[in-house]
């Protein structure tokens, strides 16, 4: 019985991708299978996919026109999806109901291999406990959808080709990226795709956050004013470095927001559509194991939700210490005594991390 | 009926071709002599043409065949028509003048008609050639014939019978049409009588039939015998299929006729198909009584023809497929007997040790024939294996026990189970592999264009899934261990790829999931892990998103099916719900809904174990599932998200501490409170707010919340109802307000629109919430204390002022279920709601009976229990409104609509029981009795209603009841006016007036015997119905002198034998017959 538990919780998907953030953080186990079957490391995968960017040839032009409009665009699916299926099997199938909007969004894997260059390359963007939505102002009215495509709402808003002042044929679109909190009804800006008819899909990151900002300054309309023309407040989110300073300093003081994790960006990278090695997440509580930095009490009282996917990986990692951590109530950790048992963990992770290093090459 | 006038002074039709209407009208002009060639080309018209002048043609055919002497120049067009359609034309207008005024006519003419049609016949059918050429206007002859002799036999015609018999002796297709002509016969008799004839007529016809049987069956049996004629044969035994339904026992089974059918025709292809249909309605007969032996020696004879006729060997499945029609349907035949012999007979072969083999090898047929890819043979198979398998099991319950040396292979139930062992095998395969679909949720889009869940509605395929399921069910407990082994082999063969496809696979985990609780905990116990790890493999191992979704539906639906196992492994049962919630993030299609799907049936089937405190955990799941409630959600669709609220509801349910549920439901409220709260706050202060789309939006999605949170939490749930009930109420308030404005300045038709739609939905949803919430409540008294009185100031008015458009029918639903609750309770407020609600909502309605039907369909529910419930108070409202309120359920009895017009007559039927003993009695029934009699009359006789003739019946016989016990305290009549004495007296009067004046051709005998069944039969339902329907057939005839046929002497007679019945009954009840009324006994 107690092996079908562990087959059920940890290989059991469908999405064969082991570092897909809706599920439990990996344990070793799941890893080592993936790289088993060919899966590939993180960090191998990152420098794939930054060398590839460049060959990308995709009509940006033409599928911003098209998310804009409403039409259909071809669905990428994720990489790993291109498994060759067994059967379409139409008869059986279930109706599938068109969603153009699926798939838009560059989506995150949990970080587990620590990028040598983090302080240098890359950003880092604290999410708020909201829900990820894709958000296209144009033909007069700004739309939300969901991550898989469906229609959340629509409202005007001083975005470029977002209200009525634009007119429903105007070229000046707008594609964002947004984390919506209903609490403050405020969208949180993650990321910007297009701007006022001009794709950036191909430009790095780095490109994008300033163009964003400057944009966002250019604005006759300060976005994050709630008014009739505009109710909800379009707010960008900050973007900063990953120096090991920089991040003790967000992590040491409360946050504005309450806080659901932490998402890292390559500073080179494009906007992706779907999962992509560029992008990386973590939960605040596995920092300290992960990255070796500490988390104050502050920080930790603004990330109120403790899920069951994060939770799994402190019973993993305290390595046999399961019964103690229940012991200790269950999601509410003492801190001291955790940190503690995660270094230890960490480091026996560390030395195993370098024997795979060793191993592939 | 088209007059001539209308013709004329139809515009349009009469200018587009004058010329031709006029040349067309001199058809009907019947002093003339008939123009045959213009009746033809009139035909032609019609049927060829188009427009106006077949709107013509139309018009004069209809009009001629409507005279009077139409039929008297039926000859003539059948001797010199040139066109076959007119012939045709002309034998409609025979049939029709037979079906209904054979009776006036004067004798002489009936002769002159038999002797016609009967020489036409003959002309036709003694010739092979003509025979066929002419088949289908030759079987028009022979339905006239046989609308004939049902009038003319055995009265007027006692010869028929010698007549038919002795002609068909002479010439071989002349007894060919002869046999069609006795098949008809025997169905109309037999088959179709009811209805069709009165009852002591059709019992008097098919004793006629039965008496003179022999000389019927002495040519059958000669044809068989004799004839070298294919067709000839053919015909025969396609009557004699017919008359085996009824014909006395004797000729089946005391004569040759079995062995004939055996030996001589069941192996010729031509007639293998009738035969072994005829075979099988013998089969069918339940005689084993006297004739036990002939029916062992059938099943003997004919297995062996089978035998050599379709070797054991065969492969059916592929003959079927590649088979000819009368292939196909010889192969249903041979299902269809196996399956009618077995389940009559079986016992009786079983207990000849002689005929095990045989059976074995019928058996082993019908395995076979089961895997035939065609569903109604498949029914048929199934049908005869769940009666078998259960059987079976019923012979000794107990399951087969673990220790082969316990069973004594001498003990008649395990004997039994032995020997069909092999069988049992195989038809344990055929479920696995062929198991039908379970009823599904699947996902649909309304008419609102919302997104919904709605349970598959095909009952064929439904029923299919039962009968399987409990077929396999016995099965199982027959032997469990060979169905684990089947259904694992199945499973590995799955795995290694040769039977995999998605067909496959889901139709093996149905069969799998079918069988829950079939098995022994332990031994299911290990059947499902060994599956699901198997399951779990495979979903490793396939390739592509489509795949791993489509066994990750098939676990998750296997999981879902076995609770048992979930309740006794908890930590597999929170493994699973966890990986539920990780699928709830997936972006593939469907894979959500399956989600949301197997954890509301999960949280149904194992509620329980969600709020206790498990082993090893420290806090209820629950209470984790609340905490991280916001996470878990926050990539569902709206719709799932009301899924998942109303799962999490069920949980709540099970906790039984009051303290600790509120507490939960607080928790569980929290999300959409807060957005609830958010929009109220900013409504207080900006009221146009509410005319926000994306706010309507947001509302109309927390009440759906609230509601589904409602129908599974029940009456705990009020904790929350009173949170927000009264700004519940003003946000209902506020909205009727913004509709009724738009309808003032846009007209009806914004109603149509999303925004107007939306608020809508809100009211809609607002007033489900109540019902929800009342239909589950415990505490009456809260609910008329504390609920109803704002409940009833928000909605009443508001549905009274507002246009019919925007009037929401759930009102009318609310206030049905309230009182309903509350019963006694609420007849203080009942006037005040019929106030509101009766008059409009009638005017509504009253305009014809199709628009709002839903509207219709809740008023009428809401009449019916008040009437039920509240009657008392139904005396308080003003009279004016009490004479709509009986003519509005008069108006329900009108309608066609079946579900409507039942509603009306419960209502009708429930009236009239509580005025009898009230004591408003006198005034009620002197104003309304005689009405309503007469209301019910015309709705009876009118015979569109058949289908509600039981509840007709019924009120009907409960109204005379009262007239004839004196039950009713006033006079129905005015006594200076009318002689008469008692109102039983009157009554009858009065009703056979009614009649005679709607139905003038009915003879005066004809009503009296009506009247006194009336009476006489009102104790008897069934019989009171059945006096009625005879009633109905007799309308559609014209009688004239001779109302002999309607044999109402022996009608008569019954009904007399009833009353005396009944009198005798009620006399030995003491008391209960008027003194006056007894038989004269020895005087002091």
């Amino acid at each position: 019985m107690d092996d079908l538990l562990d087959v059920f919780q940890e290989s059991f998907s469908v999405a064969s991708d082991p570092l897909d953030t809706s599920r439990f953080y990996p344990s070793h186990a799941a890893l080592y299978k993936a790289k088993r079957e060919g899966y590939g490391d993180q960090e191998s995968r990152r420098r794939k996919a930054l060398a590839e960017q460049s060959q990308r040839r995709k009509n940006f032009l033409d599928h911003s026109r098209r998310i804009a409009e409403g039409e259909p665009v071809d669905d990428d699916e994720d990489e790993m999806d291109e498994g060759g299926y067994d059967e379409v099997d139409s008869a059986s199938a279930r109706p599938k109901r068109s969603a153009p909007y699926r798939n838009q969004l560059m989506l995150s894997e949990w970080l587990v291999d620590v990028p040598p260059d983090l302080s240098d390359n890359w950003y880092l963007v604290v999410c708020p406990i909201a829900k990820r939505c894709l958000v296209v102002a144009a033909r007069g009215v700004t739309t939300v959808y969901s991550r898989t495509g469906h229609y959340i709402s629509s409202f005007p808003s001083h975005i470029p080709g977002g209200c009525k002042k634009s007119g429903p044929k105007s070229s000046e679109y707008s594609i964002l990226d947004c984390f919506y909190d209903s609490q403050s009804s405020t969208y949180y800006i993650l990321d910007l795709m297009c701007w006022k008819g001009h794709p950036i899909y191909d430009s790095e990151a780095e490109f994008r956050f300033y163009w964003l900002e400057s944009k966002l300054s250019e604005c006759d309309f300060d976005l994050s004013r709630q008014t009739r023309t505009n109710p909800y407040k379009f707010v960008s989110l900050k973007r900063h470095d990953c120096s090991p300073e920089s991040i003790t300093r967000i992590l040491s003081l409360p946050s504005p927001y309450p806080v659901d994790g932490f998402l890292f960006f390559h500073k080179k990278a494009n906007y992706s559509l779907g999962r992509t090695p560029l992008a990386l997440w973590l939960k605040p509580h596995m920092i300290p194991e992960v990255l070796g930095i500490s988390v104050s009490q502050e920080f930790l009282d603004c990330c109120p939700v403790i899920d069951s996917r994060s939770k799994k990986m402190e019973t993993e990692k305290g390595g046999g210490g399961k019964m103690e951590i229940e012991k200790e109530g269950g999601g509410k950790v003492e801190k001291g005594k955790r940190i503690k048992k995660m270094e230890e963990g960490k480091k026996a992770e560390d030395c195993s991390r370098m024997e795979d290093t060793m191993n592939e090459s | 009926m088209a007059g001539s006038a209308d013709l004329l002074t139809s515009p349009g039709t009469y200018n587009a071709a004058p010329a031709f209407a006029d040349k067309a009208m001199t058809l009907l002009d019947f002093n003339q002599k008939l123009d045959i060639a213009l009746l033809d080309s009139v035909v032609a018209c019609f049927y060829s043409s188009t427009g106006a002048e077949q709107q013509i043609a139309g018009r004069i055919l209809h009009e001629f065949k409507e005279h009077a002497d139409a039929w008297t120049r039926v000859d003539a067009i059948l001797e010199f028509s040139q066109d076959q359609q007119t012939k045709y034309f002309a034998l409609q207008i025979l049939e029709s003048l037979i079906k209904t005024r054979w009776k006036i006519l004067p004798r002489q003419q009936c002769e002159g008609i038999k002797k016609y049609i009967v020489g036409l016949i003959i002309k036709y059918s003694s010739d092979a050639d003509t025979l066929l050429e002419q088949k289908v206007y030759l079987s028009k002859l022979n339905i006239i014939l046989v609308q004939i002799v049902k009038h003319e036999w055995p009265r007027n015609w006692p010869t028929f019978i010698s007549d038919i018999v002795g002609s068909s002796k002479t010439n071989k297709s002349l007894c060919q049409n002869n046999m069609s002509i006795l098949k008809l016969l025997s169905e109309e008799v037999f088959d179709f009588s009811s209805g069709q004839m009165t009852q002591v007529k059709a019992k008097h016809l098919k004793d006629s039939m039965c008496g003179e049987f022999s000389q019927i069956f002495q040519l059958c049996s000669f044809v068989m015998d004799n004839s070298q004629s294919p067709s000839l044969i053919s015909e025969t035994l396609e009557t004699l299929l017919k008359f085996l339904t009824w014909i006395p026992l004797g000729y089946v089974f005391e004569t040759k006729l079995i062995s004939t059918l055996i030996y001589k025709f069941l192996n010729v292809p031509a007639f293998r198909n009738v035969t072994l249909k005829c075979l099988t309605e013998i089969a069918g007969i339940q005689a084993e009584e006297q004739y036990s032996e002939q029916y062992i020696v059938m099943f003997s004879l004919v297995m062996t023809q089978l035998k050599q006729m379709l070797p054991l060997s065969t492969n059916i499945r592929e003959a079927y497929k590649k088979g000819l029609d009368s292939e196909q349907f010889f192969i249903q035949n041979l299902a269809l007997f196996i399956c009618t012999f077995l389940k009559e007979h079986q016992q009786l072969i079983e207990s000849k040790a002689e005929m095990q083999n045989t059976l074995l090898e019928a058996l082993h047929y019908l395995v076979l024939i089961s895997v035939v890819e065609e569903k109604e043979i498949f029914k048929i198979c199934l049908e005869y294996w769940n009666h078998f398998a259960a059987g079976l099991y019923r012979e000794n319950p107990f399951s087969a026990s673990h220790s082969p040396l316990l069973i004594s292979t001498s003990s008649p139930p395990h004997h039994r189970r032995q020997v069909f062992h092999p069988v049992l095998s195989k038809v344990r395969l055929v479920m696995i592999s062929r198991m039908a679909k379970p009823e599904e949720v699947i996902v649909v889009e309304n008419d609102q264009g919302e997104v919904v869940r709605e349970t598959m509605k095909d009952t064929d395929a439904i029923n299919m899934y039962k009968t399987m399921r409990e077929t396999l069910v016995y099965l199982t407990h027959l032997d469990y261990s060979d169905t684990e082994q089947l259904m694992t082999d199945k499973l590995y063969r799955q795995a290694n790829g040769s039977e995999w496809s998605w067909k496959n696979l889901n139709t093996l985990c149905w069969a799998i999931g079918s069988i829950s609780g079939a098995m022994h905990e332990e031994d299911e116990k290990r059947f499902l892990v060994t599956v699901i790890k198997e399951l779990l493999s495979m979903c490793e191992q396939k390739k592509g998103k489509d795949n791993k979704a489509i066994v990750a539906s098939n676990i998750m639906y296997i999981v879902g099916q076995y609770p048992r196992f979930l309740r006794a492994h908890w930590k597999f049962l929170k493994t699973v719900v966890n990986k539920l919630f990780e699928f709830m993030h997936e972006t593939h299609e469907g894979v959500q809904d399956m989600a949301c799907d197997t954890f509301i049936k999960i949280a149904q089937k194992c509620r329980r174990h969600f709020v206790q405190l498990q082993p090893q955990e420290v806090m209820p799941f629950i209470e984790e599932i609340l905490n991280n409630i916001r996470a878990i959600i926050c990539d569902l669709e709206p719709h799932q998200v009301h899924t998942f609220y109303e799962a999490v509801g069920y949980m709540i349910s099970a906790q039984t501490d009051d303290v600790a549920r509120e507490r939960l439901i607080e928790k569980y409220m929290a999300l959409p409170n807060e957005l609830w709260d958010s929009i109220i706050q900013r409504a207080t202060s900006d009221l146009t707010v509410l005319q926000n789309p994306d706010c309507i939006k947001q509302l109309g999605h927390v009440l759906k919340i609230n509601v589904r949170a409602c129908s599974a939490v029940g009456h705990p749930f009020v904790i929350q109802l009173a949170r927000i009930y009264l700004d519940l109420l003003n946000v209902y308030k506020c909205l009727s307000e913004n509709i009724s404005n738009a309808v003032m300045t846009g007209g009806e038709h914004v109603t149509k629109q999303p925004l107007i739609a939306g608020m809508r939905t809100i009211k809609k949803e607002t007033l489900k919430f109540l019902s929800c919430w009342v239909s589950k409540c415990h505490d009456t008294i809260m609910v008329r204390e504390h609920f109803l009185p704002p409940l009833l100031d928000a909605i009443l008015i508001d549905y009274n002022k507002n246009v019919p458009q925007a009037r929401e029918p759930e009102v009318l639903s609310t206030v049905t279920c309230i009182v309903e609750k509350l019963q006694e309770q609420a007849i203080t407020d009942v006037p005040t709601i019929m106030e509101a609600l009766f008059e409009c909502t009638l005017e509504m309605l009253n305009k014809d009976m199709e628009e709002f039907p839903e509207h219709r369909l809740h008023f009428f529910c809401m009449l019916q229990c008040f009437t039920q419930h509240c009657f008392p108070s139904l005396l308080q409202i003003p009279s004016p409104m009490f004479k709509l309120y009986v003519d509005s359920v008069i108006w329900a009895l009108k309608h066609t609509m079946r579900n409507v017009a039942e509603i009306g007559l419960n209502i009708l039927y429930s009236l009239l029981q509580k005025f009898s003993t009230s004591e408003q009695a006198p005034v009620f029934f002197k104003t309304y009795f005689l009405d309503l009699m007469q209301h019910v009359l015309a709705v009876v006789t009118d015979t569109s209603h058949t289908a509600s003739l039981t509840m007709h019946a019924t009120i009907l016989a409960y109204m005379f009841q009262l007239v004839e016990e004196d039950k009713i305290p006033v006079l129905l009549f005015d006594p200076d006016a009318i002689k008469a004495v008692t109102n039983a007296f009157f009554l009858q009067e009065y009703v056979a007036t009614l009649i005679k004046q709607a139905f003038g051709h009915l003879s005066d005998a004809q009503i009296k015997v009506f009247i006194e069944g009336l009476f006489y039969l009102n104790k008897n339902i069934p019989s009171f119905k059945e006096h009625l329907r005879d009633f109905l057939v007799q309308i559609k005839e014209y009688t004239g002198e001779d109302a002999s046929d309607l044999y109402l002497e022996e009608r008569e007679r019954q009904l007399l034998e009833e009353q005396t019945k009944k009198r005798q009954l009620l006399l030995d009840v003491p008391g209960m017959i008027n003194p006056h009324d007894r038989p004269d006994e020895m005087q002091e």
